[in-house]
């Protein structure tokens, strides 16, 4: 018998993970511009973060067979990572909004303390996509620690296309800075992606499952072709660098745009490629019949 | 203490799917939801070729994979080892559809009810929910057997205590011929296989 495919979770759920991630990860890359560059960005930049989180929840609701039952999986955060993410994510919301109002309020004391709280839980928002596909022990491509590093390095490049997009229109004096942050990302990503082949290709060879699922990432639309997108998202992120005014915004948000479609493309691929072990093998049949 | 478990003859499975369509009447399943299914599989190599059907359910795990990933504890176990849905708990995430290993889990929503057919005892109830064996536990609980096993005309189902030493369950499992599918990934499958 082949492995068979799980169909369940398709787009709407990409859409989810790609939303949850980029909304998380345009809050890191604000707050380490912040911690490390000593560069603020704009906190209307950040706005979008809660706002991304809000509209995959919406996407994740529409999902669901039973949404009145949703409120179950908040109360019973113990239970799985699909319970865990969601807790996550309405934390999350509620932190973005918290530091928005911190700073209206110019209380900094308090801003300090949320935006530590809030950086803890978009790394946490950032991973569980990576943590629920984990979970599931017989789709070995989703069941490996490269299945987490790949789906956190392409939610982080996503949030540096976010925050690029919306400080073309918000902060553009910051965009510089910012699409050094994306080329460095999308090199990541790539070479991520890269990795994730080879660590799928190698599985393969042990398990079918993942075999099949490494082909099915290898065809035409797969991470080969999303990472040649994106090798063209660095090369426009280069002219944007070294480029002025109108011209600049132009290059640096097709570039964005072109990194966010392969962010989200590349979890419909992953989604797409998750293959179960057979349930009936070879050995188990052999084995029956030699102990009859 | 009881442990409900299954054991099922290959040797004598001949593939007729009467406990398939037992069971879609008995559950009245929707379009395409099979909880019991025989799959048929083809092994050796020509011209020592052999088919052989292997039926399929619920395994009701050990240590079940749609029951760690349910986020609204929807799933539950029994002490007597069946693995049950509460479907006023259940929020239809199918996060333990795609979990499950045996593709035993299914999603009721509307395009899978029977138009036809008049709107059935707990519709509204199952819809949008997710829905898979349940060992026909009621009938069990009355002292029958679940309808797979009353319905195969060859007795290749026999179903039991597997912790009572006495029954037939016990005796097969422990004499070391029987096999779960999945072994060596620990589910430990409460439905076992033999071939004699």
């Amino acid at each position: 018998m082949k492995p068979f495919k799980q169909n369940e979770f398709g787009k709407r759920v990409a859409a989810d993970f790609f939303l949850s991630g980029t909304g998380s990860s345009m809050y890191i890359v604000y707050f380490l511009s912040a911690l490390i560059a000593g560069f603020k960005l704009n906190s209307a930049i950040l706005l979008a973060g809660p706002v991304l989180i809000l509209a995959g929840l919406v996407i994740l609701f529409s999902e669901l067979g039973k949404p009145s039952n949703f409120w179950r999986s908040v109360a019973n955060y113990r239970t799985s990572w699909m319970a865990r993410g969601a807790i996550f994510n309405l934390f999350y919301v509620a932190a973005g909004f918290g530091i928005l109002l911190a700073e209206a309020l110019r209380s900094y004391s308090f801003l300090l303390w949320i935006d530590a709280a809030g950086f803890v839980i978009a790394l946490l928002v950032l991973v569980y996509p990576g943590m629920l596909l984990h979970a599931v022990k017989d789709i070995p491509a989703w069941n490996s620690a490269s299945t987490l590093a790949v789906t956190l390095i392409f939610a982080l490049s996503g949030g540096g296309a976010a925050v690029i997009l919306a400080s073309a229109f918000i902060q553009p004096q910051a965009l510089p800075e910012e699409l050094v942050a994306a080329m460095v990302l999308n090199a990541l990503l790539i070479i991520s992606g890269e990795l994730y082949l080879k660590a799928l290709r190698s599985l393969g060879s042990r398990k079918e499952g993942a075999d099949l699922s490494y082909k099915e990432m290898q065809k035409k639309g797969g991470v080969r072709t999303l990472a040649f997108l994106d090798v063209i998202s660095i090369v426009l992120y280069m002219i944007a660098f070294f480029s002025a005014g109108a011209l600049q915004y132009v290059i640096a948000l097709a570039g964005s745009l072109l990194t966010l479609y392969t962010a989200y493309m590349f979890r419909v691929r992953l989604l797409e490629a998750g293959y179960h072990q057979p349930i009936i093998t070879k050995k188990f049949i052999d084995s029956l019949k030699n102990k009859a | 203490m009881m442990r409900y478990a299954m054991v099922i003859n290959l040797g004598k499975c001949v593939g007729c799917n009467a406990c398939t369509a037992a069971c879609k009447i008995d559950n009245t399943t929707g379009f395409g939801v099979k909880y019991g299914r025989v799959v048929e599989v083809e092994t050796g190599k020509f011209p020592d070729v052999e088919k052989l059907y292997v039926p399929l359910l619920c395994m009701h795990c050990e240590d079940p994979e749609c029951l760690k990933v349910c986020p609204t504890k929807a799933t539950f176990k029994t002490e007597d080892g069946v693995v049950l849905i509460d479907r006023d708990k259940c929020m239809g995430c199918r996060y333990c559809v795609v979990a499950c290993p045996f593709m035993a889990r299914f999603f009721y929503e509307d395009s899978k009810r029977p138009q036809e057919l008049p709107r059935m005892d707990m519709e509204d109830q199952r819809l949008g929910t997710v829905e898979k064996c349940d060992l026909c536990i009621d009938r069990v609980k009355e002292g029958q057997n679940p309808v797979c096993v009353e319905t195969c005309p060859y007795q290749a189902r026999i179903f039991g205590d597997a912790d009572d030493p006495e029954s037939e369950v016990h005796k097969l499992i422990q004499s070391g011929r029987a096999k779960t599918l999945k072994e060596e990934d620990g589910f430990g499958a409460s439905v076992y296989y033999i071939w004699w």
